[in-house]
């Protein structure tokens, strides 16, 4: 036979854990806007029914239940969509990297524009083609003169923005790795952190959001994999296949990117395919340099174009009777300049094929101007020096173009992911309030019961016993 | 399937909606602000190889172009000096009739002598034409006189250079006529200087054969060199005309090839903005209603 009491201890459960309940909700609405929360629910069971079977049991028939308690604080959170995440959103970090880094060189090239080296070049060819018809005047050379250092700026300046894409790119590869470095740290705290609440048998909800988080944002940055260490809820952290953050023995191995791209973690070499890293290290070290890349493409250019243009100058004759001389000089595009006769005197441009067609002879000038049609073996390509650049262009097009669709795709992909997430973590307002209100009136209920109790209580301890008072 | 929203997800699938019709309106803007559709090698990147094709193509016509004007100026200035020395061995054979028929006193002879002479000097003052202060029948040494009027005759040495310019891909003509060729035709006749020399002497000292024959000879071969030398100039021009004429074609052609790869179609980016206007007021229309409202308006 249960007491008097009894019922006060199942309404005063009722109230307590409606209250931790709405506590919950609270705590729900109050992260509403936090990043990488995940929304928690209380997890009620019926505490222990009264009364257990036994020899010399209280006389009633059956159980009678003793109230609700609450039996986890739950996370509501899914691994698997959490891999599918990350895959994603390390395939977003490359293909954003590079398509970020080749816009920006997209649109420092100024092609199809006036003063790209498209327009550069086809000045250039023309001023010789002006040379070969005035071939004394000195205005006219004057106007090559000017042509060929335009060019020749142009080559330089173009190489110099490759270069600073370059330095762009190394500088950022350097936070990435410093970012990466800072965040497995954070990591192996929070797996410390996580371990001691575990070990007291809680579950620390917050700081596995937290770690979630931090792990977000390694997985950015390249592929990563997970694995849980141990029964206290430790994870080991593997960057490109190394171990980046230890679970098992707490401890955090340094990532590292040598100036030629590879990548080692703890000094051992990491295969990272993915993430913004990998899309920094191919735009510095295959896209940008590295073989068969812009500065090559560009340098085999400028070489060609030096040794052609120069081949064809030196044969000819110059209006001080100078044979032999270049016209460009330097070793590529990045110093590309006049040669020092012709940037002395223009008479020194030969536009003459022998010293006997001086001064007014243009065959030579006229041979130069044809170089514009003929077709050289740049680099692995056969072109004309103007298709050439065009072909350059127009890979440099194609690579941006695919990059920012890869990047605009890529985001739709991870914002499902981010949905399906949401679908599971995130926090919706209405049903919290919904929640609020249910729970509000389950607190309610039990307040009233307890009155209800307490009346039957006022009846038997004042009411009892006062006949005919 | 996705049956439930969480709060953030619907303003953060808003927000990408949102600027994935601002990017795309921001892209129509620049095309219409600058009325072109390639504005980055990635907007169209064989479109753009196309475009700087025809770019260059276009540099190469207008070199030529500016060429073959050039040329053309040279040609006409050539014509004109060759009319001039046309004119005096015309003058020259009819003063060879003149003074060959006998009929003329000593007197008569030796004035016509004097114009004989005279007209040598012309030959030389012709000879010496310029253009632009380069002398026309100098060739490659524009900037000496061919024609020494002291001796008179040509400046030693002769420059028999070409000059030459290209009008078309490939195509390289030579402008100029050298005063050896104009002086001196091919063949036994001695140059004009000398048949004006001789037909002089003969003048007087009365040799009325020599007039009648070998001076008459003479000039005829010199007209006929002369007449030579206007065809084929006549004939550069013409070939000039025709190159010209070809380039413009192919000017514009290409020009409209250039415009209709590089420029915006207008009416269509403005259907294609306008439609994303109203989808981005649309969206802003509906993010405005569905994120201010939540179950807490309505529960008291």
């Amino acid at each position: 036979m249960p007491s008097t009491f009894f019922g006060l201890n199942t309404a005063l459960s009722g109230l307590l854990t409606n209250q931790r309940a709405l506590d919950t909700t609270n705590h729900n609405l109050a992260n509403l806007n936090t990043e990488g929360y995940t929304r928690q629910r209380v997890q009620m069971s019926t505490t222990l029914p009264y009364s257990q079977p036994g020899l010399n049991n209280a006389v009633a028939p059956g159980q009678i239940g003793t109230g609700v308690q609450i039996a986890e604080y739950a996370r509501l959170r899914d691994a698997y969509v959490d891999t599918q995440y990350r895959s994603q959103a390390a395939a977003l970090g490359q293909s954003e990297a590079r398509s970020t880094a080749l816009d920006q060189l997209n649109q420092l090239i100024d092609e199809p524009g006036d003063s790209g080296l498209t327009s550069l070049l086809g000045a250039f060819w023309g001023s010789w083609q002006s040379l070969s018809t005035n071939a004394d005047s000195p205005s006219v050379r004057e106007g090559v003169r000017s042509a060929g250092e335009a060019l020749a700026m142009g080559f330089r300046d173009t190489h110099a923005q490759l270069v600073q894409g370059q330095t762009e790119a190394s500088n950022r590869i350097g936070s990435t790795v410093a970012e990466a470095n800072l965040l497995a740290n954070q990591v192996n705290d929070l797996n410390q952190a996580i371990a001691k609440v575990v070990a007291v048998n809680k579950t620390p909800n917050d700081l596995l959001d937290q770690r979630d988080l931090v792990i977000d944002k390694i997985a950015k940055i390249g592929n990563v994999t997970l694995t849980p260490v141990g029964n206290l809820g430790r994870v080991t952290v593997a960057l490109g296949g190394q171990v980046l953050v230890n679970g098992a023995t707490d401890t955090t191995s340094a990532l590292a990117v040598d100036a030629a791209g590879n990548v080692t973690v703890g000094g051992a070499a990491a295969s990272v395919t993915d993430g913004s890293l990998r899309g920094l290290i191919d735009i510095r070290n295959t896209v940008i340099g590295g073989t068969g890349g812009y500065l090559e493409q560009l340098d085999n250019l400028v070489s060609s174009l030096m040794t052609e243009v120069n081949n064809r100058h030196a044969a000819g004759v110059g209006l001080d009777s100078s044979t032999g001389n270049a016209f460009f000089q330097g070793t590529g595009a990045a110093d590309i300049a006049l040669s020092a006769p012709v940037a002395a005197s223009t008479d020194a441009i030969a536009a003459a094929a022998a010293a006997g067609d001086l001064p007014a002879g243009g065959d030579a000038a006229v041979g130069l101007a044809q170089l514009k049609v003929v077709v050289l073996p740049i680099g692995t390509n056969s072109a004309t020096l103007d298709g050439y650049w065009a072909s350059m262009v127009s890979t440099l097009g194609v690579d941006t173009d695919q990059a920012q669709r890869l990047a605009r795709v890529q985001q739709t992909v991870l914002d499902v992911a981010q949905g399906r997430r949401d679908s599971t973590s995130g926090v919706n307002m209405d049903e919290e309030v919904a929640d609020m209100v249910r729970f509000q009136q389950s607190y309610n209920a039990a307040a009233r019961m307890i009155t209800t109790l307490d009346g039957m209580l006022e009846t038997i301890v004042n009411r009892m016993g006062m006949v005919g008072r | 399937m996705i049956d439930r929203i969480g709060s953030q997800q619907m303003s953060r699938n808003f927000l990408a909606d949102l600027n994935r019709n601002q990017y795309d309106i921001a892209g129509l803007q620049r095309q219409l602000a600058t009325g072109k559709r390639l504005n980055n090698p990635s907007d169209d990147p064989i479109g753009v190889g196309i475009a700087l094709g025809i770019r260059d193509d276009l540099a190469s016509v207008e070199a030529w172009q500016r060429n073959i004007a050039d040329s053309q100026s040279w040609l006409s200035a050539t014509d004109n000096a060759l009319n001039g020395y046309q004119d005096i061995i015309q003058r020259a054979q009819e003063l060879a009739v003149q003074g060959g028929n006998g009929t003329l006193s000593a007197g008569g002879r030796l004035q016509l002598a004097t114009e004989v002479l005279a007209l040598r000097d012309q030959v030389v003052e012709t000879g010496n034409a310029s253009l632009g202060g380069r002398y026309l029948f100098g060739g490659t040494q524009t900037n000496r006189q061919p024609m020494d009027g002291s001796i008179p005759g040509l400046a030693a040495p002769v420059n028999t250079g070409v000059l030459t310019r290209e009008v078309a891909q490939g195509q390289v003509l030579s402008v100029n006529i050298t005063a050896d060729r104009l002086v001196d035709p091919a063949g036994a006749t001695p140059d004009i200087f000398q048949t004006l020399t001789d037909f002089a002497t003969a003048l007087q000292t009365g040799d009325l054969q020599a007039i009648s024959g070998t001076t008459m000879t003479e000039l005829d071969a010199h007209l006929d060199n002369v007449n030579r030398l206007r065809g084929e100039i006549g004939a550069k021009v013409n070939r000039l005309d025709l190159t010209e004429q070809r380039h413009s074609l192919d000017n514009i052609t290409r020009q409209q090839q250039q415009s209709e790869i590089e420029d915006t179609d207008i009416a269509e980016a403005i259907t294609n903005l306008k439609m994303r206007e109203t989808v981005l007021q649309a969206s802003m229309a509906v993010g405005a209603r569905t994120m201010q409202r939540s179950l807490v308006d309505f529960i008291s």
